[in-house]
């Protein structure tokens, strides 16, 4: 009953978040829940917080206001009684980022370091795991994304597509319990796209939690289950993905939509 | 008057010592520098503020300050509080100080060299700040780390020169002491510069091979990945 319980529990828990930068307010007042094993999309225009939402959560962006929990602890503020904030030590913040997974728009894999290397990083020198435990993980993590054969080569020999499916085995190798994407597939030229693609709804067959921001219509409508549109630092919109893009029910979402689908449909 | 070298073959080992003492100084002066010139760059590097406003403050007053007054300074202030140290000895803390606040400015630049998103792809998995300098930051950075440091390394050989100023018997100095004796200004000048572009040129050397060593297996992920991401970032 109790495990029964704490899979229900949100892994992502998002209350009232607000961020600024300077005196431009991206986040104003931000609250989403993520399921395990739920699928969550953030569309919306370019400015519209969606990235800066997504690094909260694993506090590469640190909020002035509101609550994130992963996994129902505090990530990156403790909340007093009095209402004050108190921000974590870094040995915390480090624990809790531990168990969240990104992927990033422009890869970062580490570059001095070969794509089995950048796998093993996390898993010995953080967690302290043993080494050949984690390379037997690594390499199966790699043959899953379909890059055993690369496993001694450096960023700098693979294809963008290569090294962002290399970086998502790199948050895979870390065992999170959610993996965080940020646009990944908008630094790849076209024809690279469905490969990294494909592997992220593998991820999503597993059954793995996901919250990815993208540009990517169709594989939010196929993969998602539950699509948020957000503009001006607000969540607009969300539903179900079929409903969010057969009948959306604000106007900023339907604007939004015509725009990104009719141009899509232009190119194709 | 014509440009007569024999001087130099009487008072030969006046310049042997001085350069003697120019090199230890230097090479003190510089593993000394290194390890001060470390801690200062990741104090400034560093998010908490009362470790990064002193190392910005030490370095901006001794770069916008001359060498020269800091050498006086050492020199006389240090006798005031009844620590007596031979000249030679404060010469090189002066010059350790002086080339602390230059070595602190490479290496901070080349830490900030390492794109943002290597450090930030590591405190993604937990990496701690330290940690991420160690494992990801320190082995890419000596690309850019190591051509600025020459110039820094020469900087401070040729800065050592000051500090006859304060009778540290080197290189200089032993300029000075053939003068006194030969009235030969030009040969004794023109033996030092030769000497101390001998040195440089040494340093120029030895850090072009060790740039070269460093570069190897890194070479083949650092020559291409940022032209896979450049252009496309948003």
């Amino acid at each position: 009953m109790n495990a029964d319980a704490a899979s229900r529990a949100p892994i992502v828990q998002i209350a009232g978040l607000h961020k600024w930068f300077g005196s431009l307010h991206v986040l104003r007042g931000i609250d989403m829940n993520v399921q395990p094993g739920e699928k969550v999309c953030i569309i919306g225009p370019s400015g519209s917080g969606k990235s800066t939402l997504l690094r909260c959560i694993n506090f590469l962006e640190e909020p002035q206001r509101g609550t994130v929990l992963v996994d129902g602890e505090p990530v990156g503020f403790i909340e007093e009684p009095g209402g004050r904030r108190r921000r974590d030590p870094e040995a915390t913040i480090n624990r809790r980022r531990a168990k969240i997974g990104m992927v990033f728009q422009s890869f970062n894999l580490w570059t001095h370091m070969t794509a089995l290397q950048n796998l093993l990083e996390g898993p010995v020198y953080v967690k302290k795991e043993s080494r050949p435990h984690a390379e037997q993980r690594a390499l199966a993590l790699l043959r899953r994304v379909g890059l055993l054969d690369k496993r001694d080569a450096y960023p700098g020999q693979l294809s963008g597509g290569q090294q962002q499916r290399v970086a998502i085995a790199r948050a895979l190798a870390m065992e999170p319990l959610v993996i965080l994407f940020d646009e990944p597939t908008s630094a790849l030229d076209p024809e690279l796209v469905g490969e990294v693609l494909s592997v992220m709804e593998d991820l999503a067959r597993d059954g793995m939690t996901m919250v990815i921001v993208t540009h990517e219509m169709a594989f939010a409508e196929e993969v998602a289950d539950r699509v948020i549109f957000m503009d001006q630092g607000v969540i607009v919109e969300q539903q179900p993905a079929r409903e969010m893009f057969k009948a959306p029910q604000s106007d900023r979402t339907a604007q939004f939509l015509a725009k990104v689908l009719r141009r899509k449909a232009t190119i194709a | 008057m014509r440009f007569d070298l024999s001087v130099i073959a009487e008072t030969w080992p006046i310049f042997v010592r001085g350069l003697g003492f120019t090199i230890l100084c230097c090479v003190l002066a510089l593993v000394l520098g290194l390890i001060l010139g470390t801690i200062v760059a990741l104090a400034r590097l560093s998010r908490r503020g009362w470790l990064q406003w002193p190392a910005s403050v030490y370095v901006e007053v001794i770069r916008d300050t001359p060498f020269l007054v800091q050498a006086f300074l050492i020199y006389f202030l240090l006798p005031r509080y009844h620590i007596r140290l031979p000249a030679t000895t404060a010469g090189i803390i002066a010059l350790a100080l002086y080339g602390a606040a230059a070595f602190a400015e490479s290496i901070r630049g080349a830490v900030l060299s390492v794109a943002r998103g290597q450090a930030e792809a590591a405190r993604a998995v937990g990496m701690s700040h330290l940690l991420t300098m160690r494992r990801i930051i320190r082995p890419q950075m000596m690309t850019y780390l190591i051509p600025s440091l020459t110039n820094q390394f020469i900087g401070l050989v040729k800065e050592s020169s000051v500090l006859s100023i304060i009778t540290v018997p080197e290189l200089t100095m032993a300029s000075s002491l053939v003068l006194g004796r030969t009235f030969a200004a030009v040969e004794a000048y023109s033996v030092v510069a030769a000497l101390y572009w001998g040195l440089t040129l040494a340093i120029s050397v030895g850090m072009g091979a060790l740039e070269r060593r460093m570069a190897g297996p890194l070479q083949s992920g650092r020559a291409w990945a940022p032209l896979l991401i450049e252009g496309r970032e948003s």
